[in-house]
């Protein structure tokens, strides 16, 4: 054996754990933190602005108003699972009598909620969204449920045959049962060989086909698979590749059937960008946007080798500007450097909406970098981020007027949501992290379900 | 079961630097050793998902350095621009502070492709067979035994006859050398 490099090694490996042992853990653990959370506000927002650095702000912060009441406290804590008939009909998603198709489950970590009437998730819109939520217990398998979730937070538990034991919800095509489950034990973005998704039924269990990178040899990495939501039960499955070219990453993408065919493959792309979120589809399901750091590359997602149209702001110098999110239906966010090429420490930002569809650009606001956006409404909002204050992140209105703080008292920097004109943002509330809707015109809020994020009780994975 | 946010504190607070010096085994440069093992945190902690203990997350985290490294992720060089945020004591990074061992095996290390590189940390480092090496890494085994052939033919000249020996044929972890550093495994 090779002892003598076996003992090498490890004298590098110790030498370098003691001078990293020497830096200022404190300044470490917040830069990475920061970094943390920003990620996740990401994949909760569902696309992000270019990678960017962390920038210090000042948010000020007004008095909470409340205008619909709480969803009533949770049971008091029980020893046991029990499932029990779900509660009397309500109206919503569907108008005739509600007739659950299966019974609520009764724990003490999980919340209250109505059983799923047929039809539920066929009438849904993207107003909804699925949740599956983890009891902590020692309880073996702790119980796993999945949530549908209503604008005025409602919740429908929606009985499953799937097994989430070592599984997670990846995306959900609302208007329909279908879901996305990727593989959690293989932690795809980790791995080149990345586990499957299956795309099933999750209502019935059916599985439609499984999802695989191809080739894991060649070197994609970090995959995505997300509906198109276009009207079509379509997949699209996207990855990027490094190159020896530092900052170049090759996109690959690719649009699936249900039954897994390919509809068609975007030929491989080289651009100056990153790793994460490499590609996502618009709201309208019309357009995918591939994750650059300069320039904004856009695909009709019926053809993925068509350049979009639609007029970007500063077609003369592209590499001015970088992606922000979507804003809805084919609108896009687009940040540019007023002063040049693009740089993501730039404090001072345009702020464009672009409709993919036709129409001039406009400019939203000139202002701070946000690193996500969203509309509702008439209003853009954004998210800032911060260093400095009790939260890392605050709310700015980008548009209609003059740029300004949404003030929501114990605001922690997630948007989860976007649903019936509101943002469902995490609000603090001493240990507890709630969440929250919140009426960015009016300031309005409403708790939709208290102490659910950060929880002791529960583990949430709320899709975006 | 802990907050992500209680595992991850433990994770920075206590694991932090071993995992800096895990990564020094691939990136040879500090600072980049530093931007792959904080790539690596956020990309761990980034994603929902179980990590009830910081052991946990920690493999989830080792697993990312090496994927990463080998994927050429820290191209990104997400880290560099926050480089003043790490305050360091001089004299104990500066390199004459450490043995001369050590600047021999980093800069024997660093002649190593990065694939080289990375088969030879996973198999005389962690202590991994070539079929584990080959599915972290995502390669085929052939593949492995290859860059482990190259390179330990490369740490021979560059650290000694006697730093690699040869090691028993007939297991799957066994690359045997001849003696013009050609497997025949």
């Amino acid at each position: 054996m090779s002892e003598k490099l076996r003992g090498l090694l490890h004298e590098l490996s110790d030498h370098e754990t003691r001078v990293a042992a020497t830096a200022d853990t404190d300044a470490v653990a917040d830069a990475l933190r920061a970094q943390v959370r920003r990620h996740r506000t990401r994949r909760y927002a569902g696309v992000g602005a270019a990678a960017a650095a962390v920038a210090a702000g000042v948010v000020a912060v007004s008095t909470l108003t409340t205008s619909a009441p709480p969803i009533p406290a949770e049971p008091d804590p029980t020893p046991t699972v029990t499932v029990s008939p779900g509660p009397g009909p309500t109206p919503e998603p569907t108008a005739a009598p509600r007739v659950p198709l299966g019974e609520v489950t009764v724990h003490p970590a999980l919340p209250t909620a109505e059983g799923l009437a047929a039809g539920d998730l066929e009438a849904s819109t993207s107003d909804w969204t699925l949740t599956l939520v983890e009891a902590i217990t020692e309880d073996d398998p702790p119980p796993r449920v999945l949530y549908l979730l209503g604008p005025e937070g409602q919740r429908y538990e929606v009985p499953t045959p799937v097994s989430w034991e070592g599984r997670y919800l990846d995306d959900w095509l609302p208007g329909t049962t279908l879901v996305l489950v990727g593989d959690d034990a293989g932690a795809p973005e980790l791995s080149r060989a990345a586990a499957p998704w299956v795309l099933l039924d999750v209502l019935t269990g059916e599985v439609l086909t499984t999802i695989t990178v191809p080739e894991p040899d060649s070197g994609q990495v970090l995959p995505t698979v997300d509906f198109v939501g276009d009207g079509t039960h379509d997949v699209l499955l996207a990855s990027v590749e490094p190159t020896d070219a530092p900052g170049r990453v090759i996109h690959h993408a690719r649009r699936l059937a249900p039954d897994g065919t390919v509809v068609t493959e975007m030929e491989p792309s080289t651009f100056e960008g990153g790793f994460d979120a490499p590609a996502t589809v618009s709201p309208d399901g019309a357009w995918v946007l591939l994750r650059t750091w300069l320039g904004v590359e856009v695909r009709s997602t019926s053809d993925l080798s068509a350049d979009a149209p639609g007029a970007l702001p500063h077609t003369e110098a592209p590499e001015r500007c970088a992606p922000g999110s979507w804003l809805g239906g084919s609108e896009l966010a687009v940040l540019c450097n007023p002063d040049g090429r693009w740089d993501v420490s730039a404090e001072t930002v345009e702020t464009w909406a672009v409709d993919l569809a036709g129409g001039a650009p406009t400019l939203l606001a000139t202002g701070p970098r946000t690193d996500a956006q969203w509309r509702v409404g008439q209003q853009v909002i954004g998210s800032h981020s911060r260093l400095e204050g009790d939260s890392w992140a605050e709310l700015l209105r980008l548009s209609p007027g003059p740029v300004e703080p949404v003030a929501i008292t114990g605001f922690e920097g997630s948007v989860r949501h976007v649903s019936g004109g509101r943002l469902w943002v995490d609000v603090r509330d001493g240990d507890d992290l709630d969440l929250v809707a919140v009426d960015p015109r009016t300031g309005a809020t409403q708790l939709l379900w208290p102490d659910v994020f950060a929880s002791d009780r529960v583990s949430i994975r709320m899709l975006p | 079961m802990p907050r992500w946010q209680d595992v991850f504190d433990e994770v920075v607070r206590d694991r932090r630097p071993a995992l800096v010096g895990y990564a020094a085994l691939f990136a040879i440069d500090r600072g980049d050793a530093e931007d792959l093992a904080h790539d690596a945190i956020v990309r761990t902690f980034a994603r929902p998902r179980a990590l009830r203990d910081a052991g946990t997350a920690e493999a989830y985290i080792r697993s990312a350095i090496r994927t990463s490294f080998v994927d050429a992720a820290r191209r990104r060089r997400t880290w560099s621009s926050k480089a003043h945020l790490f305050v360091a004591i001089d004299d104990v990074r500066s390199p004459e502070h450490a043995t001369a061992a050590v600047l021999d095996v980093r800069a024997a290390l660093g002649e190593l492709a990065p694939r080289e590189r990375a088969c030879a940390v996973l198999r005389y480092f962690d202590d991994l067979p070539v079929a584990e090496i080959a599915h972290e890494l995502g390669l085929s085994p052939g593949a492995v035994k290859r860059y482990l052939s190259d390179a330990t033919a490369r740490l021979r000249v560059s650290l000694g006859p006697d730093a690699v020996l040869d090691e028993p044929a007939g297991t799957d972890e066994a690359v045997t050398l001849h003696r013009d550093g050609r497997s025949r495994s």
